[in-house]
């Protein structure tokens, strides 16, 4: 068998015995590990016999392994035996040895047994340049690294790639896209035509978009909540972050620390902040019935995953029911790192049809700036205000404004609007049925006055039913508006309490112990759809849940002053005229009773005791010498306006999901056998000891302190799992080949010497990641040309040997951006809302849960939309889009570090019939006609360079001119008919004087182009 | 020149030398994406490295009629006479035994008993009690074994339905019918090897949504996937040429592109270019074999007095069985049915009467034509969903109707053909069918038994992935040996 041989034979270079030295990590360990560990590990729970064959003491004390002395070492024997009873590995283990295992061991043992701590968990340290053959090959440190080894294999490098093949390979590497005719062009012409396109290249704002698909692989980034009802969440901004930090290149460690710990940063920036939905890109349940903690400890298990993953390389989920079988984690220190991120005041079962809690809200860059705008105009605006206002009672106008006279007696008499008749609250604890019944959807509006005592907290109104079981459906569903401890105004409206909830807070509050105004305008169910007025003034909100899914009626007995909910305390303090209207809600004149009700009250207030809080002063200001100053009117109109605006448009913000920690951490629990609901031991936040580096004494317990931990110089994994995955992004496959898992059981490097010279450069440069690109792409060792001989992709088919360039298969993103921007149709736009390019007609039918869910359907986008790049396209989890998907793209239910390339019929299918790549090959066409030259000989090479970057020859030439001949015939005879080809795709034809007959031929060879293997490969 | 020898469609070159040591997965690499005749023709199979047949199969394919939502046992399959007389009691606490209930009912305050409203029948030569509402599977009952004591983990549809089909209730497992083809690869040259087919329920809209993960392949690589064939539209996406576009053209066309390759091929010396050279001829023929496939003009109208006249009408469960057996005569390896709307928890008897016409006599023509065309003795088919339901009502309860909640503790399947003793019942619950007495089979015995009735020892088909050696049965999971011809 052919395969077979070639198995062996590329298997062959890691396994020389022998000859040199024994190495325990290259050469024992993966042994003792696959085959011995199970049992004989550091698995308490597993271990047979008593016997330890990972701590060297153990093994020697036992008599398992006699150092230099073979014959005398049970290990020895055992593993030779032919014994059913005595033979190691049992055979019921389905583990065996070969044996060259069974030879290795015996020779470690007689050179004598000499353990060694795992690679990975050991300090990097730069290693000394080798001296190599070569000299005149080599570009910089990384070839020497790369030489060593094909000298000892006796194998030489290859000579650099074609020019234009190599400018190809780096555009694609380095931004996802295919050079342009005119870079090609520009730098070929350059004296270092590779340095000109590195440079270019590297400052180009689509570098952050190339090098953020692979980290929103890594992260789980997608625009639903996954699982069943799979509806649609708002994670964009967060990968626009991603983006962004990309393209300035933001040291990594900043990078790491934003998204790990950007909330708990001194003064975080909101950045910072938004930075932090990294964790929070893990799929959320909406399934009812559910239980709730079960999958909230998902999501934290989630996070342990991810994070590991990402910057550990270790598969710390594999203690979470138990130790760890190969790796020194104990199930213990799994819940400590676990407790890292059990801290979000978050809810099982949320994400029906929003965001789940905790939120932030993450303008567009635009929205950002009319902000900033909006907020210097309105200071301004505010400014000139008062200050008219200070020269009209320093002209001592006040003295005729015609308001002496109207006065409020004490806040003794009371009028609910709406409810049967007047009522008085003196201690705060009267229920009132509303006349007409109140609803969320049509709107209400609320106007109270209320003096709380300090720092209380409490309800002025609900309806919330708290007396159901937190477990069962309707749990806290009603309306309510209180105030919280620091005096912000708080509205609840809720279907069940707080996932399906809307929830939003004041950010002015009321003074403790003094009368203060509130007002509350509901005008539908979504958060934005409520506004809070405090002695006045519009209050900015801060939206807690936006997660409500259905109206919240108030048509029975509502508590004033008080909730159902046994631990909550009466409202402690005054209510006063109480009153609430039912929609619909005329904006104008709802604020006109608020400033009415302000008027009345301040001017009552030069009766002592009562102040008018600064607010109240404004207001009742405003109204009455609005009356008699132009000015005034004027002034206070415009910024009454301006204010008003801002306020819309922050309540327009997208929200999207972080990470925030409650003020009383939880609990957290080492979980028996992983289960949500069996809690053993409590434990505190913590690190694995094994990695040896401890957490500093006296530094929080917290994410920060957990990412001052990653970004530690002396971290030993850190720095190595980023620059092998940065590796394997460039070359396809890592120098660890299992570059999720850097522990045991992992692949032995197939250069450790240039992984730490790459880990030690990326720290020493300031964790500086356009360096290091640099530095990889400079190499000899990149450059070279990929193509080689038979004998030699049979030799070493991954080229883990680097004796020649890579050669990958373009990823489903730059396949489809490809075909975009050869066709000229690339809308080359950075970010914002995810796109709805072409997808077949009733794609989610038959899958997707039939319910009104936002994102339950798709709707194919129009104009520029459909030409976004990939990495936007619309990422549903249960359905992922198929053009993207045939190429492999992950579903990003979970963390991946490496996707799988395949080669599959569905693939050519894709590319030869969807419209996306047929709309693409007719626009290619066009080109080819109208920019390609005179005749069909330039037209056709200019479409081969498009899609190569290299001429093609006269053979290839002259069978794309012998297809497009028949094509031509093919079409005139009217065998085929050019309709459908012409058809494809929302693009306009941009070829007037062109036959139908002969823009189908090009279209038909624009298809061709597309799907050549060349095309769709870096090589 | 073939481009189909053994080593050219090795699409997984590099997939396969990540997993050599492990001896499976290398059937895959022959068998790619059905491809396993095409190997045989250019040399022998590479038998030295395959086998995974600890087992002599029994089977060589799969038909999954699998009822997502979770059917009531109590209903169809699990015969409780003696529930009549409890008819409203409260369910006993030594039968509850504080086990876990859903956060739909837990708010509920009484836990009240509600008998099946319809009747049972011992079906024919072999005794097996079937309910009234399946009058055409009560017929072939003598080709059946019933399970009663299946159990699982899981009570929402999401972990469940994800449980049964990966072998575990968080997402990212391979499906097992990825597993499968990964495991044994296929027997057909011109189909995928792993098919899904989706039908809805015929009064309206259901609740729950599938997720393509169930047919996902998880870690292992995407080739290994299900294939969606579609009822509407293109059976399977993009397989049409555009139109107007005559064969002809496209076949020059496909001609230009092969040569092209080549002589990239020559110039780079990539295997993979061989490799997307072959999957681009069957591509081809799928453009032709999966329209034929879909095409039922040719079935005699004996097919549609047996599945009945549902069957006419495209994206109907009938018309997906009459698909199903299709797909089995040419060779597929796995192929998935879901058929949508089993999750009653209110006004049960009205919905499942509806359900169960919906499945009833195209389930039970399946296993009849199957049988009449010699290909049910390596055929398993398997009829059954994510749970069963509970014996309590989900709300009110009057003789006439009730809902019932999830119930993961005991629920019935059935099996056919393909090695399984025919005619008999396996395991057996309380008087309440809440707790299984005896025989219990667990979701990953289930799992076990279906991989052993194919020849596979579910032990030994893994895949290493993040440091870990995975399978479809976890840990767990033992063959259900008594139930095996």
């Amino acid at each position: 068998m052919r395969i077979l041989n070639a198995a062996i034979l590329s298997l062959l270079p890691q396994f020389v015995v022998g000859a040199e030295v024994i190495d325990f990590n290259r050469d024992v360990r993966p042994i003792l590990s696959e085959n011995c560990f199970h049992c004989h590990g550091a698995d308490a729970a597993q271990r047979q016999a008593e016997l330890r064959l990972d701590v060297p003491d153990d093994a020697a004390e036992s008599g398992a392994i006699v150092p230099g002395k073979p014959d005398e070492s049970l290990l020895v024997e055992r593993i030779r035996s032919t014994e059913r009873d005595e033979q190691m590995p049992p055979p019921d283990s389905h583990r065996s040895l070969t044996p060259q295992q069974i030879e290795t061991l015996t020779h470690w043992v007689e050179e004598g047994a000499r353990y060694d701590k795992h690679w990975a968990f050991k300090a990097i340290e730069r290693p000394a340049p080798l001296v190599t053959s070569q000299d005149k090959w080599r570009h910089n440190d990384v070839d020497r690294f790369v030489l060593s080894k094909l000298d000892a294999s006796g194998l030489a490098p290859s000579p650099r790639a074609p020019m234009a093949t190599l400018l190809r390979r780096l555009s694609f590497d380095l931004i996802g896209l295919p050079a342009s005719a005119e870079q090609l062009a520009r730098w070929q012409a350059a004296a270092e035509p590779v340095d000109a396109a590195i440079d270019e290249l590297l400052s180009s704002p689509h570098y952050g978009e190339r090098m953020a698909t692979e980290w929103l692989d890594v992260a789980r980034y997608a625009d639903t909540h996954g699982f069943n009802n799979d509806a649609a969440r708002t994670m964009w901004p967060w990968r626009d972050w991603v983006v962004g930090a990309l393209n300035d290149n933001m040291p990594y460690d900043q990078f790491i620390t934003a998204q790990l710990a950007g909330d708990l940063l001194p003064h975080a920036s909101r950045k910072q902040r938004l930075a932090t939905g990294f964790n929070r890109n893990h799929v959320i349940n909406s399934e009812g019935g559910i239980i709730d903690e079960e999958y909230r400890i998902e999501y934290v298990a989630d996070r342990v995953r991810t994070t590991s993953l990402a910057w550990l390389g270790l598969t710390l989920e594999c203690a979470r029911c138990h130790d760890h079988k190969f790796d020194p984690i104990s199930q213990r220190e799994y819940y400590q790192f676990f407790a890292f991120f059990n801290n979000v005041d978050e809810t099982g079962e949320d994400g029906r049809i929003a965001n789940a809690a905790p939120l932030m809200p993450a303008p567009a860059a635009d929205d950002q700036a009319q902000l900033r705008e909006l907020r210097r105009r309105e200071d301004r605006q505010l400014k000139k205000l008062r200050r008219l206002i200070k020269d009209a009672a320093s002209q001592e106008i006040l003295a005729t404004a015609p308001d002496a006279d109207v006065a409020i007696a004490s806040p003794t008499q009371s009028a609910i609007d709406l409810f049967p008749t007047p009522q008085s609250f003196p201690d705060g604890k009267t229920d009132v049925t509303p006349n007409k019944p109140l609803n969320s959807k049509e709107g209400w509006a609320l106007s109270a006055w209320t003096k709380r005592q300090d720092a209380t907290a409490g309800p002025l109104i609900s309806t919330m039913n708290y007396a159901t079981p937190r477990s069962a459906g309707g749990y806290g569903a009603g309306a309510e508006v209180g105030l919280t401890s620091k005096g912000e105004v708080e509205v609840r409206l809720s279907v069940r309490w707080p996932a399906y909830a809307t929830h939003v807070i004041s950010r002015r509050v009321l003074a403790a112990k003094e009368w203060g105004h509130v007002a509350v305008v509901v005008t539908g169910n979504k958060a934005q759809n409520v506004r809070i007025f405090v002695d006045g003034i519009e209050s900015a909100t801060t939206v807690r849940h936006d997660g409500l899914t259905g109206a919240v009626a108030i048509d029975g007995p509502a508590r004033v002053g008080h909730t159902n909910r046994k631990k909550d305390k009466p409202f402690a303090g005054d209510i006063h005229r109480l009153q609430m209207i039912a929609g619909p809600i005329d904006a104008a004149a709802i604020e006109s009773t608020i400033e009415g009700e302000i008027v009345r009250f301040s001017t009552a207030a030069t009766a002592k005791p009562r102040q008018p809080s600064r607010s109240q002063e404004l207001i009742a200001n405003i109204i009455r010498l609005s009356a008699i100053d132009f000015q005034i009117a004027e002034a206070s109109k415009v910024w009454r306006a301006t204010h008003a605006e801002r306020l819309e448009l922050e309540r327009s913000f997208p929200h999207v999901m972080v990470m925030q920690e409650m003020p009383t951490p939880r609990k957290t629990f080492v979980l028996q056998r992983g289960q949500y609901n069996l809690h053993g031991e409590q434990v505190s936040a913590d690190v694995p000891q094994s990695l040896g580096l401890p957490l500093p004494d006296g530094a929080p317990r917290n994410r920060l302190t957990l990412a001052r931990w990653f970004t530690d110089p002396r971290h030993p994994l850190t720095a190595r799992v980023v620059m092998n995955r940065l590796w394997q992004q460039f070359f396809g496959v890592g120098l660890v080949k299992s570059s999720s898992d850097f522990g045991m059981q992992s692949d032995w490097p197939s250069h450790p010497e240039l992984l730490d010279l790459l880990a030690a450069e990326f720290i020493a440069s300031g964790w500086d990641l356009k360096h290091m690109v640099r530095l990889i792409v400079e190499s000899a060792t990149y450059q070279q040309d990929s193509a080689a001989s038979g004998e030699m992709w049979t030799r070493d088919p991954e080229n883990r040997l680097l004796a020649r360039g890579p050669r990958q298969r373009l990823s489903a993103e730059m396949i489809r951006d490809q075909a975009l921007a050869v066709s000229g149709l690339l809308n080359p736009a950075i970010g914002g809302p995810p796109a709805y390019p072409y997808q077949p007609a009733d794609y989610y039918k038959g899958i997707v849960v039939a319910a009104d869910y936002p994102g339950a359907s798709y709707t194919v986008g129009s104009g520029g939309d459909l030409y976004r790049r990939s990495l936007y396209t619309f990422w549903k989890r249960t359905v992922p889009h198929p053009t993207l998907a045939s190429f492999d793209s992950p579903d990003r239910e979970f963390c991946v570090a490496r996707r799988s390339p395949t080669n599959t019929p569905l693939q050519a299918l894709a590319l030869m019939n969807d419209p996306t790549f047929l709309e693409a090959a007719r626009k290619l066409g066009e080109r080819m006609l109208t920019e390609g030259g005179p005749d069909d000989a330039t037209r056709l090479a200019w479409g081969f360079r498009m899609v190569t970057a290299r001429e093609p020859t006269a053979e290839e030439l002259a069978m794309l001119r012998d297809l497009l001949a028949q094509h031509r015939s093919e079409f005139a005879d009217g065998v085929s008919t050019p309709r459908a080809l012409l058809d494809a795709g929302a693009a306009d034809r941009s070829t007037k004087g062109t036959s139908d007959d002969e823009l189908a031929a090009y279209a038909s060879l624009g298809s061709l182009l597309l799907n050549l293997d060349e095309t769709i490969n870096r090589n | 020149m073939s481009p189909l020898d053994p080593f050219s469609i090795a699409a997984s070159r590099r997939q396969f030398l990540q997993h050599t040591s492990l001896g499976l997965g290398v059937a895959a690499l022959a068998c790619l994406d059905g491809n396993s005749a095409a190997a045989a023709r250019t040399g022998p199979a590479p038998t030295p490295l395959l086998s995974p047949l600890q087992i002599a199969p029994r089977a060589k394919r799969v038909i999954y009629l699998f009822q997502a939502g979770g059917p009531s046992q109590l209903e169809l399959l699990d015969y409780k006479p003696q529930l009549d007389s409890r008819f409203q009691t409260e369910l006993p606490d030594s039968v509850r035994q504080g086990q876990r209930i859903t956060g739909m009912v837990s708010g509920q305050g009484q836990l009240l008993i509600a008998p099946s409203r319809f009747g049972f029948t011992a079906a024919p030569n072999c005794g097996t009690p079937i309910g009234n509402l399946l009058p055409f599977t009560q017929k072939i009952g003598d080709r059946l074994c019933v399970v009663n004591s299946l159990h699982t983990d899981a009570i929402n549809h999401d972990p469940a339905i994800t449980f049964i089909q990966s072998g575990s209730q968080q997402p990212g497992r391979p499906s097992m019918g990825s597993w499968i083809d990964y495991g044994i690869g296929s027997e057909c040259d011109n189909l995928p090897a792993f098919v899904v087919l989706i039908s809805t329920p015929s009064n309206g809209r259901p609740d729950q949504g599938l997720l393509s993960r169930l047919w996902g392949s998880g870690f292992l690589p995407t080739r290994h996937q299900g294939v969606k064939l579609r009822s509407a539209g293109e059976p399977v996406d993009f397989l049409e040429n555009p139109a107007g576009l005559n064969p002809a053209t496209r076949r020059s066309w496909l001609t230009t592109l092969e040569q092209l390759n080549q002589r990239r091929l020559a110039a780079v010396g990539d295997p993979e270019i061989q490799t997307r050279i072959a999957q681009y001829e069957l591509a081809a023929r799928m453009q032709t074999s999966v329209p034929e496939l879909a095409d039922v003009a040719g079935e005699p109208e004996s097919t549609f007095a047996l599945y009945g006249d549902e069957a006419r009408k495209p994206g109907t469960y009938a018309r997906n069985c009459l698909m199903a057996r299709r797909l089995a005569e040419r060779g597929v390896r796995f192929i998935q049915l879901y058929h949508r709307g089993w999750d009653h928890h209110g006004d049960l008897p009205n919905n499942i009467s509806t359900l169960a016409r919906d499945v009833d006599q195209a389930s039970a023509a399946l296993v009849l034509d199957l049988e009449q065309r010699g290909l049910l003795e390596d055929t398993l088919v398997i009829w059954g969903g994510e749970f069963g339901r509970t014996v309590y009502s989900q709300g009110a309860v009057t003789r006439e109707t009730y809902g019932r909640d999830h119930h993961g503790r005991a629920f019935s399947i059935w099996m056919a053909g393909g090695g399984v003793k025919p005619g008999i019942r396996y395991g057996r619950t309380d008087d309440f069918s809440f707790n299984i007495i005896e025989n219990p089979v667990h979701i990953h015995d289930l799992q076990a038994t279906v991989l052993a009735c194919l020849g596979i020892d579910h032990a030994r088909l893994t895949f290493a992935f993040q440091g870990r050696q995975y399978r479809l049965t976890d840990v767990h999971g033992s063959v259900i040996r008594d139930i095996l011809d």
